[in-house]
């Protein structure tokens, strides 16, 4: 759905991107992460088409960034980290006049206004200024705006700055809801702890450069090497003196195992409801079956420490 | 209708809004008849006048250029520049739907000034100053809007978020050339004697290309002209922000309209005709060296495309400031060339291409400071680089060698020959440096 390819950025004293390339698949919630000033909103402006890089290309629903950035414009709804609303207007209003400027017809602009109000919870202040609304309410607004034209790819940019453990919540909510969807969301925050609820999959930008290996999945996101398949730790009710045997007949590869506990990793192809199946079936007393993950916040810091990826200069 | 339009109209025209322009509109032209005594239809006649002067020509184009600058300041010029709307919808939607209420006070001026001074028996002279009022309004607006979308993409190029100040200087900017054209152009012999004199006084005849037209139809009428070509301004901008591309043919065709506008009043002569429409080239070109964003990057791309024969792609990403150098350097052939002893209103050749070669060395000291480590110290530099250039730079070399020294800084009447050879040494040697700049690769710590 998001394709990047060399992507290279200039301001007009330092370069920003330094030819950073991933791809983002459709219905993928991606977590854009990375230190202050790394190039995570550079990327994102170029990404909605509001700047245009110095080289390399982007194409966002099929559509070029450079050949057609009103197309992107129109496949896209963007947040950015500091967002802007007409306070002296009503929600309704916002948002009429949000789906009229995006597109929707004049006669479909009030349901259409009326229907974002819903998927963001405001249909109850339809009629208020949106200066008078919190800043939860506001960006729940903001956000409304962006999807009143029923985008397919949706870029919040630190869209949790700022805002209450309640309405981070409400937040996390609706990007779940609008990724059960289908739609394509990419997100960047600091607060990797929220991210770990909704993300499907992560991108590091450090330097201007992408971090470790790109775009990394929620389900390679396991301990170890992604290639090797997940780690589970198991423990068993009683104490097998030959578990290690047992383990390793019934095609388990076997990392650690003592007489009531055993550290697996499964093979990429198998999946852990059957790899229980199996163990149970082998007259195992399984008590405990934990898939070892690690949380955003570790596989980021993982991530740091390897050497950046795609780099071109 | 426009959905721009119509969001300016629910900000900008609200029924607070109205009662009070309602409120202060009543308290003037009820103030002007009682102090208008005996005379009170002349005097709501004046009261019109200085109303529509207000809101058209102060009040609105303020607001013309804050529809955009303040879209930057809150933080929905994003949102905007990502909505469906075409450039035009967008551009006149903030044109006459920000200025509406401005327009509304304005336009019950005009009526009761038209309509007093015809009474009174103002003859085609009303109809004259009805429509350049109309199409000063207009050039102020929608050239206040191009002003202030010129200071948007700067300042987004120069890292920079002030783009207000650039407005309100550019506007000033307008009004001072205004005044200063007003001022040479010749009618019954005179200037004009300011921009505002055609509301009171009665212009001569203008002969424009030989043409003898009353002065106010020629005001009128030149007046809808520019102001055509501030609509155009402010749509082209409007399409740059909105990350449409520009093919440039709407700023060399303006700097060749408005030096052909220019020539046609200088009777004087083919060289002289060639000299002032020059001298239009030269100012075209000193403001596009301003106004457009220092981006090296799009600079290296026009590079790039002329070395790979891209002429399309050279063409889309070429600087404004070379069509009218271009236009300047064919008029200082075209001053070369004329006839001579056309009379002494042409300037001789030698001094017109010392002026040109002076204005190379001056686009170089712009483009030096302004591609500096800090673009937006640029401006700045540059009008002080040009001061020490031309002022202390003349200054010691007339202490120093006189006539000749002041020629070596300065397009010198005296010594023509020695200032174009000085002026196009010092071109080579700024524009060097002032490669280099541009040329310069990025750090690498973004």
């Amino acid at each position: 759905m998001i394709a990047a390819q060399n992507v290279v950025y200039d301001y007009p004293s330092a370069r920003a991107l330094h030819g950073v390339s991933f791809t983002v698949a459709k219905g993928a919630v991606l977590a854009l992460v990375g230190p202050n000033g790394a190039g995570k909103s550079t990327l994102m402006r170029c990404i909605a088409a509001l700047d245009r890089p110095a080289s390399g290309t982007i194409s966002v629903a099929g559509i070029d960034t450079h050949a057609d950035p009103r197309g992107v414009h129109a496949a896209l709804g963007y947040l950015p980290d500091f967002f802007g609303l007409y306070d002296e207007l009503s929600v309704r209003r916002a948002l009429v006049y949000a789906a009229r400027s995006r597109g929707v017809p004049e006669s479909a602009a009030a349901e259409a206004a009326a229907r974002a109000a819903a998927r963001v919870e405001l249909s109850d202040r339809m009629e208020q200024r949106a200066g008078e609304l919190s800043r939860g309410l506001r960006q729940r607004l903001a956000i409304a705006q962006t999807l009143v034209h029923s985008p397919s790819v949706l870029l919040l940019d630190e869209p949790a700055a700022g805002l209450d453990p309640e309405a981070r919540r409400s937040l996390s909510d609706l990007i779940r809801r609008l990724s059960g969807e289908g739609m394509t969301i990419l997100v960047s925050s600091h607060i990797l702890a929220e991210l770990e609820d909704y993300c499907t999959d992560m991108l590091m930008i450090r330097d201007g450069r992408v971090a470790g290996e790109g775009v990394i999945s929620a389900g390679a996101r396991s301990q170890g090497d992604s290639a090797s398949g997940t780690r589970i730790r198991i423990a068993f009710s009683q104490a097998q003196p030959d578990l290690a045997a047992r383990l390793a007949d019934l095609g388990f590869l076997v990392e650690k195992a003592g007489a009531d506990e055993a550290l697996l990793v499964l093979s990429p192809g198998d999946d852990e409801a059957g790899a229980l199946a199996r163990l149970v079936g082998a007259g195992l007393m399984v008590r405990a079956f934990t898939p070892l993950r690690t949380s955003l916040e570790e596989a980021y810091l993982e991530e740091a420490r390897k050497p950046a990826a795609g780099a071109s200069s | 209708m426009n959905p721009e339009f119509q969001r300016n109209l629910w900000l900008e025209a609200g029924p607070r809004r109205w009662a009070w322009t309602a409120v202060v509109l009543a308290a003037v032209y009820g103030a002007a008849v009682l102090i208008g005594g005996q005379f009170p239809l002349h005097a709501l006649g004046v009261a019109g006048a200085a109303v529509f002067l207000v809101a058209a020509l102060l009040w609105a184009p303020r607001i013309a250029g804050r529809a955009v600058a303040d879209e930057v300041m809150q933080r929905t010029w994003d949102f905007q520049r990502l909505s469906a709307l075409t450039p035009w919808e967008m551009a006149w939607g903030k044109l006459f739907g920000a200025t509406s209420l401005a327009w509304i006070a304005a336009s019950t001026g005009l009526v009761l000034a038209t309509v007093a001074t015809g009474m009174t028996g103002g003859g085609d002279r009303v109809l004259q100053a009805a429509i350049s009022g109309i199409g000063a309004a207009v050039l102020l607006q929608a050239g206040s809007m191009a002003l202030a979308l010129v200071g948007v993409r700067r300042a987004r190029a120069e890292g920079r978020s002030g783009a207000f100040r650039f407005t309100l200087g550019g506007l000033v900017g307008l009004i001072v050339v205004a005044s200063a054209l007003a001022k040479v152009l010749p009618t019954r012999g005179q200037g004009l004697g300011g921009p505002m004199e055609w509301i009171t006084a009665g212009l001569g005849k203008v002969v424009w290309w030989g043409l003898a037209i009353p002065g106010g139809w020629f005001l009128a009428g030149s007046l809808l002209a520019f102001a055509a070509w501030a609509l155009v301004a402010a749509w082209r901008l409007m399409r740059l922000e909105l990350q449409m591309e520009n093919f440039p043919w709407a700023w060399p065709l303006f700097a060749l309209f408005a030096g052909v506008w220019a020539a046609g009043v200088v009777n004087a002569g083919v060289g002289a005709r060639f000299a002032v429409a020059g001298a239009v080239f030269a100012a075209c070109a000193y403001a596009s060296a301003f106004a457009e964003p220092a981006d090296r990057v799009r600079l290296r791309r026009f590079a790039d495309a002329l070395a790979a024969r891209d002429l399309a792609g050279a063409a889309y990403a070429a600087p404004a400031v070379i069509a009218p150098v271009k236009l300047a350097a064919l008029a200082v052939i075209g001053v070369a060339l004329s006839p001579h002893g056309e009379g002494a209103a042409a300037p001789p050749a030698l001094l017109v291409l010392a002026a040109f070669a002076f204005l190379l060395r001056d686009l170089g000291v712009v483009a030096y400071f302004r591609f500096g480590p800090r673009p937006g110290r640029g401006d700045f530099g540059a009008v002080l680089g040009l001061f020490l250039a031309y002022f202390v730079g003349g200054v010691v070399g007339s202490q120093i060698g006189g006539q000749t020294g002041m020629a070596l800084f300065t397009p010198s009447p005296v010594q023509p020959a020695i200032a174009a050879v000085s002026g196009g040494v010092q071109a080579i040697l700024v524009w060097i440096l002032a490669w280099s700049r541009i040329r310069a690769p990025e750090r690498s710590d973004g």
